[in-house]
């Protein structure tokens, strides 16, 4: 089987490199960006099986983002955890179809345990 | 028949008919005098068809024709055309036939076709057989005093039948001495005598014992022979001792050289007329300060619910202008500063006058200033009036339009708010009762101008409290919203440095990264938190300054070289004049303005590059530049990037970290320094220039008076 592969969405650049790392850590191929523009053009290459979403993003928004990567040839139901400071978090998770939404700050090892769950269960 | 009736002695002024001696041998003769005596009313006969057969002194005055003229015309020759359509003067004769006598009060016309208000009474006359022989026709010129018109026709030339015949007044002749020497029905009717009772009797019992005592039944009779007649209306004793309002003219007869044969007395009882013009004019009363007291009422409800001064202003001229029936009206207030009336509405001037200036015509305008100054109610009813009392508005009022003003002040709580004015098409004198009406009117117009302007205010200030409160949250809001994301990153990181510990495989290098990490963003986290602090005492007005006197050039070197020290991409380069640029301000604030400035330029340069900072000295003060050579700023974004958690577009596309606070905090505080700030930019990608203008310490100041 070929390991799972992680898109990480997110403007912080502290976050977006821990959570990577931690992903990492725990035997997926890992590909981030700080923008929604750099991350559609990463997901329609690399072919995520998971995306790691942030809301509030220069140039587009994790919304833009999520509608648009449902365009994408086969990412039509790539699963989604949205992690946002936001406080309509849990709201516009659903709206987007997320799998988990998480408000910043938020517990790591839940958005982990909740990846594992999710791609070793798809695998 | 018409042949036979008497002539009037034709001049107008002819009160002296030729008389036969007295006594008079024949009754005819007798009555004939008294009727041609009467010169007040116009006595006419009627033939049964309603043609004239006799005409009176009265008569002529009243209606201007002689008798030569008008004796066999139709009597409706006297009535308006309308009257005549609506064959008004018909349908009197047959009510009169039908019930012995009718009267009316209405609009006459004259030979010369003028019109005169006159009351009629027209009293059918019936021989012994019951028939119809003609009507008699007395008409009085109503409003100022009348004529009475008394008509009967008599056919075997009986004026006694005339006179007698006519109950609504009391037609008799007195002697020289004042004994009654006829007396007719009316007169029975009215004084309550039977003829074989009065006649021979003297006529000064029928005057009150006051009017006795007073001498005034003789004194008529001295004025009456005097003057040819006299007139007078007063309390008049009936023969049970009962008291009427009477009407009463009484003229001298003289023979044709001119001797005293005594006097034609003719006695009309007003008590109804004089009760019921009583009861009428106590009705109108009654009805005006109903009227009055309703208008108030509504203007009141109308002036309770407006809430805004503008419109208690609206429903006040409202309600003024319909009560008193003006022309136009305004209302004016002192501006703020109170130097001079503004236009807060007007109704019914011209409107290119009233809107283009908010004056209500150098005319009017005066008038509302005017009773401003003076704070006194000014009643205006003419230009008359004007010139003998306020000669010094004639100037202005001459131009006017209108012919009178009313014009008064809007007091609360002896505070003048404002002026009421009211003009009028019409010469308009107010009585006591409008007076005081539109005195009530002021007041509570002022009092609802008074609550609106509260109202008003209290709401502008809850709205303005509320906005405050709103911005804090959204303010709060935002904050915590930023604040959230580099927590996040602090507890995943430290949560990750758990695990991997945790897990045994412990790297000390990548440990030591992931506490690097925590304590730098912990370092953002703490700046990022003053400058929420430094945002919020700034919005609130709650930063307090230390200042002194600062030299900036020292404070500039100093910054610049702390960012020589860690910054090797960029170059600094600093400008400044030999001469000490000293300014009065809080050293640390001015560094942190500076600071942020420094970091912005080397921040938003990530190319590296030059960057620099110029001082230059203007007679008024201080400006310093700080210029990059970066990513510049789109155009149209020079003054968004100075509010709070605004950013240039390009700033957030480019990754570049950032809430937005720095420019804002920096503009607060050269603000509160009492300077500018402000940035220019060629365009994206050609660099950013900011500068920032700081007022020069006044001479005295730098003279060394300054202990900061």
């Amino acid at each position: 089987m070929a390991e799972s592969r992680v898109l990480v969405v997110e403007d912080d650049q502290l976050l977006r490199t821990v959570i990577a790392e931690a992903l990492r850590e725990d035997g997926y191929a890992v590909d981030t960006a700080a923008d929604g523009e750099v991350g559609l053009d990463l997901a329609s290459r690399a072919r995520p099986d998971l995306v790691i979403l942030d809301l509030m993003m220069p140039y587009m928004s994790g919304e833009e983002f999520s509608e648009a990567m449902r365009q994408l040839d086969g990412l039509g139901s790539t699963p989604i955890i949205l992690i946002s400071a936001s406080r309509q978090t849990d709201d516009i998770g659903a709206r987007i179809g997320a799998d988990l939404s998480l408000r910043k700050p938020f517990d790591l090892f839940a958005l982990t345990d909740r990846v594992n769950y999710l791609l070793r269960r798809s695998a | 028949v018409r042949a036979n009736l008497p002539r009037s002695t034709g001049a107008a002024g002819g009160q002296r008919p030729p008389v036969a001696p007295w006594p008079p041998a024949e009754d005819a003769s007798l009555f004939r005098l008294l009727v041609d005596s009467v010169v007040d009313d116009a006595m006419v006969l009627l033939t049964p068809e309603g043609h004239i057969a006799s005409w009176n002194p009265g008569a002529e005055r009243l209606a201007g024709y002689t008798a030569d003229e008008i004796v066999g015309q139709p009597f409706d020759h006297f009535y308006t055309e309308e009257d005549r359509a609506a064959g008004k003067p018909g349908k009197l004769l047959v009510i009169a036939r039908l019930e012995g006598r009718v009267e009316d009060d209405g609009w006459r016309v004259r030979k010369d076709g003028s019109r005169f208000r006159a009351n009629m009474v027209i009293t059918a006359l019936h021989d012994q057989t019951h028939t119809l022989r003609g009507f008699a026709a007395v008409t009085r010129n109503l409003p100022p005093r009348g004529v009475r018109e008394h008509g009967l026709l008599q056919c075997d030339n009986r004026f006694g039948t005339l006179v007698d015949s006519i109950k609504d007044y009391a037609i008799f002749m007195l002697s020289p001495e004042g004994r009654v020497l006829t007396w007719n029905q009316g007169a029975e009717r009215l004084k309550g005598y039977a003829p074989n009772e009065i006649v021979g009797q003297g006529f000064e019992r029928f005057y009150t014992d006051e009017a006795r005592r007073a001498g005034l039944p003789h004194r008529l009779l001295a004025a009456a022979r005097a003057e040819g007649r006299v007139e007078d209306e007063g309390w008049r004793v009936r023969k049970d001792g009962s008291l009427f309002w009477a009407d009463v003219v009484i003229t001298a007869l003289t023979d044709a050289d001119n001797r005293l044969i005594g006097y034609a007395k003719v006695t009309r009882d007003l008590s109804e007329r004089r009760r019921a013009e009583q009861d009428r004019a106590a009705r109108l009363a009654a009805e005006r300060t109903a009227e009055r007291i309703e208008r108030l009422q509504v203007a009141t409800a109308a002036l309770a619910a407006a809430s805004r001064p503008e419109h208690a202003a609206e429903v006040l001229i409202d309600v003024a202008i319909r009560a008193f029936e003006a022309a136009a009206g305004a209302m004016a207030v002192p501006t703020a500063d109170g130097s001079a009336l503004e236009v807060v509405d007007a109704r019914g001037y011209l409107p290119g006058i009233v809107q283009s200036d908010r004056h209500v015509g150098a005319d009017e305008s005066i008038l509302l200033s005017y009773t401003w100054r003076t704070n006194q109610a000014l009643f205006l009813g003419s230009r008359a009036q004007v010139q003998t009392e306020h000669p010094e508005l004639m100037a202005t009022l001459a131009a006017s339009r209108f012919e009178a003003w009313v014009a008064t002040p809007l007091v609360i709580d002896r505070r003048i708010l404002g002026v009421l004015g009211l003009s009028f098409d019409q010469q308009r004198v107010l009585n006591p009762d409008e007076r005081g009406f539109l005195l009530t009117l002021a007041e509570v117009g002022a009092q609802a101008i008074d609550r609106a302007r509260l109202f008003e205010s209290e709401q502008l200030a809850r709205t303005d409290a509320e906005a405050a409160v709103r911005a804090q949250d959204e303010f709060l809001s935002l904050a915590a919203h930023e604040l959230r994301t580099p927590v996040a990153a602090v507890k995943a990181t430290a949560q990750l440095a758990e695990r991997t510990i945790a897990r045994g495989g412990i790297d000390p290098d990548r440990l030591a990264r992931h506490l690097q990490s925590i304590a730098r963003v912990s370092d953002r986290l703490g700046a990022l938190i003053d400058d929420l602090l430094d945002v919020s005492r700034l919005r609130t007005g709650r930063l307090r300054l230390r200042r002194k006197q600062v030299e900036l050039v020292s404070i500039v070197h100093e910054v610049m070289s702390r960012y020589r020290a860690t910054e090797h991409r960029h170059q600094f380069v600093l400008t400044a004049s030999e001469r000490g640029a000293r300014v009065d301000a809080d050293p640390l604030r001015l560094e942190q303005v500076l600071d942020n400035l420094l970091s912005n330029a080397v921040k938003y340069s990530p190319n590296g590059g030059p960057i620099e900072v110029q001082v230059s000295h203007e007679s008024d003060g201080v400006t310093l530049t700080v210029a990059d050579r970066g990513i510049g700023l789109p155009a149209g974004e020079e003054l968004r990037i100075f509010e709070a958690f605004g950013r240039g577009s390009n700033a957030t596309t480019r990754q570049i970290q950032g809430l937005g606070l720095g420019l804002s905090i920096c503009r607060q505080l050269v603000e509160v320094h009492g300077g500018r700030i402000w940035a220019t930019s060629p365009g994206e990608g050609h660099g950013t220039s900011f500068s920032i203008w700081l007022p020069a310490m006044d001479v005295a100041e730098q003279d060394g008076r300054h202990h900061g």
